[in-house]
């Protein structure tokens, strides 16, 4: 059989098969592009015609805040990473210090290995902390903001810290939303937590939606999650982040408020699930996806290799084109202990039962993408909290993006 | 907006209309078909012309539900077939091959009954592996597959990245070779 065999045998398939677009339109033909090496804008942010908050305002008159702030979109990321690694540190903690015994996404039988991280864990030391947050509005925010905010909050659960010098302390948690928050006085230990800074960030982030409300509202477009007025890579990291934490069983609090869980809704759910519309392209520019309807986030500029570290930041999985097969499981061993002989099973039988329909293929492929997720997430937890080097490369990297993100970014 | 049906309806009765109506919703759609298999403008055009040719023999009696999907099968084709003469000119020679072409008329179909079979079977193949795909998978490998279109060209029409394109293109083709062998076609 020759390729051409097969290209003539493909012409010949039923025409309920020939669902793609044919161009029908009428152009001349001196019009048509006869180079295979067509231009096409492939780097060009691609949105899709979705509203999800209507207000009066048109959406070209927002002011993004990158345009006001430059880096301060990697702050974002910067605060939502930590974040993410925050929260799940301190759940994940909490769970194996015995102050909550049930995750409800582990079964009985999902005898992870605690033991490995046990001790870890309980090297940890428990404190009680006081976080003194100071937001003030800058000089050109005034007239829009309604008031100063000053507020102090205090830590009193127990908390579990790590040692101080593992942690760095995020300098600046300045938020891209609509509105300039700046943290005046932000007086936070050396010694920071990891339930603090989780606290600290969650409690910013509600502010800075607060004063968002208090602001003229703009109009966001579906998937911009983070209320900057554009789709970046930086919204789909923030659902993946939440996503991750608060749905998929970690027992975190959502740092997202109510519009911008509306905003990732790309599914349209009403149960406001909106995390399963998520996934990532397979490189550097991040994708949300529902079923074909597809949204391209706005490039980020780096290299093959500086991609690996976002990768290894947001949890990368590939999602949209593939899904995930026998391979891939065969890859790390300890995932097959994760999951109890039921579901083992299921995933055998799927396996040797290769699916006939699309009914079948979808069903197959969700499975496969759900665990995916879990046990990407649940590995790179377990070796962040059981390698004490993780956290410092943890920062390590996201320091690096930053100076990534400042030169290829900000300076152009 | 396309009107098929009056199409139709012209080729029915026999109205030459029909064609002109075709040109003028279908030439550019048909011409890029044939051009991006043919690479040649000449070759191209005479696709084009022997599918309008097919398309007012054919109907009636056929009555195709989807005539655009029709009319790009038949370009398609056409465009195969005149690739296929091309390489076998690079061959054998021009004057050789189109004597071939003139003995060929009167003699049986040069495939023999045993080839033919095996393209039907690997049609069905397809069809059934085709059905089993996503829609934007099957979308997307059909976009290239059978319009030839450029990566670039999917990439932009299905909001994809190019490397996510090739790379889902790939992945296309290694099921399609794990499917084959399995329904032994390979």
């Amino acid at each position: 059989m020759t390729p051409l065999d097969l290209m003539e045998a493909l012409h010949d398939v039923p025409e309920d098969l020939l669902d793609f677009p044919l161009d029908t339109a009428t152009e001349s033909r001196s019009d048509i592009q006869t180079d295979e090496s067509e231009k096409v804008q492939a780097n060009q942010p691609i949105v899709a015609n979705q509203t999800a908050v209507k207000t009066s305002e048109p959406h070209d008159t927002v002011n993004s805040p990158r345009q006001k702030y430059g880096s301060a979109f990697l702050s974002y990321l910067l605060t939502a990473g930590c974040t993410a690694a925050c929260i799940a540190g301190f759940a994940m903690l909490i769970h194996f210090t015995g102050a909550q015994d049930d995750f409800s996404y582990r079964s009985g039988s999902h005898e992870i290995a605690v033991t490995e991280i046990e001790p870890a864990a309980t090297a940890l030391t428990t404190e009680t902390t006081t976080v003194t947050t100071t937001a003030t509005a800058s000089p050109e925010e005034t007239e829009t903001m309604p008031a100063v905010q000053t507020e102090t909050e205090t830590v009193t659960a127990a908390e579990t810290a790590l040692p101080a010098d593992t942690v760095p302390v995020p300098q600046t948690t300045v938020i891209p939303g609509t509105t300039t928050h700046t943290a005046a006085a932000e007086t936070v230990t050396q010694k920071t937590t990891l339930a603090k800074t989780t606290v600290t960030t969650i409690h910013t982030t509600t502010q800075a939606t607060t004063t968002t409300a208090a602001s003229p509202a703009p109009v966001y477009e579906m998937g911009d999650v983070d209320m900057d007025g554009k789709i970046t890579f930086a919204d789909a990291l923030l659902v993946e982040i939440d996503y991750q934490l608060a749905e998929r069983g970690m027992s975190a609090q959502s740092f997202l408020n109510d519009e911008q869980r509306a905003l990732g809704n790309m599914n349209g759910k009403d149960d406001g699930r909106y995390w399963d519309g998520i996934s990532y392209a397979p490189e550097w520019n991040g994708s949300l996806n529902e079923w074909g309807q597809q949204i391209k986030y706005e490039p980020y500029p780096l290299s093959g290799s500086d991609s690996q570290i976002i990768e290894k930041i947001v949890f990368w999985r590939n999602w949209m084109t593939e899904p995930v097969t026998a391979e891939d499981f065969q890859d790390d061993n300890r995932v097959v202990t994760y999951y109890n002989p039921q579901e083992r099973r299921r995933l055998a039988d799927m396996q040797e039962n290769e699916p006939e329909t699309y009914q079948e293929y979808d069903a197959y492929w969700q499975v496969y993408a759900k665990w995916s997720d879990v046990f990407y997430f649940e590995n790179k937890l377990t070796a962040f909290l059981s390698d004490a080097d993780s956290l410092t490369e943890f920062w390590a990297d996201m320091e690096y993006l930053r100076g990534i993100y400042d030169r290829e970014v900000t300076a152009k | 907006m396309h009107d098929n049906s009056r199409i139709i309806v012209l080729l029915l009765q026999r109205d030459e209309q029909a064609l002109k109506l075709i040109r003028e919703q279908y030439d550019t759609m048909c011409y890029q078909i044939a051009y991006r298999i043919t690479g040649n403008r000449e070759d191209a055009e005479e696709c084009v012309s022997d599918a309008l040719m097919a398309v007012w023999n054919s109907i009636p009696p056929l009555i195709p539900d989807n005539l655009t999907a029709y009319l790009a099968s038949l370009v398609s084709r056409n465009a195969i077939n005149q690739y296929k003469r091309m390489h076998s000119e690079k061959r054998g020679g021009a004057q050789f091959v189109s004597a071939l072409d003139e003995l060929a008329e009167i003699l049986p179909s040069s495939e023999c009954v045993e080839r033919q079979i095996e393209k039907r079977e690997l049609t069905a193949a397809l069809t059934v592996w085709l059905r089993t795909l996503p829609p934007d998978h099957r979308r997307i490998f059909m976009q290239r597959y059978y319009l030839s279109e450029s990566i670039q060209s999917i990439a932009q029409t299905n909001q994809m990245s190019a490397d996510a394109v090739k790379m889902l293109l790939m992945r296309l083709r290694n099921k399609l070779k794990d499917y084959l062998r399995k329904e032994e076609l390979l």
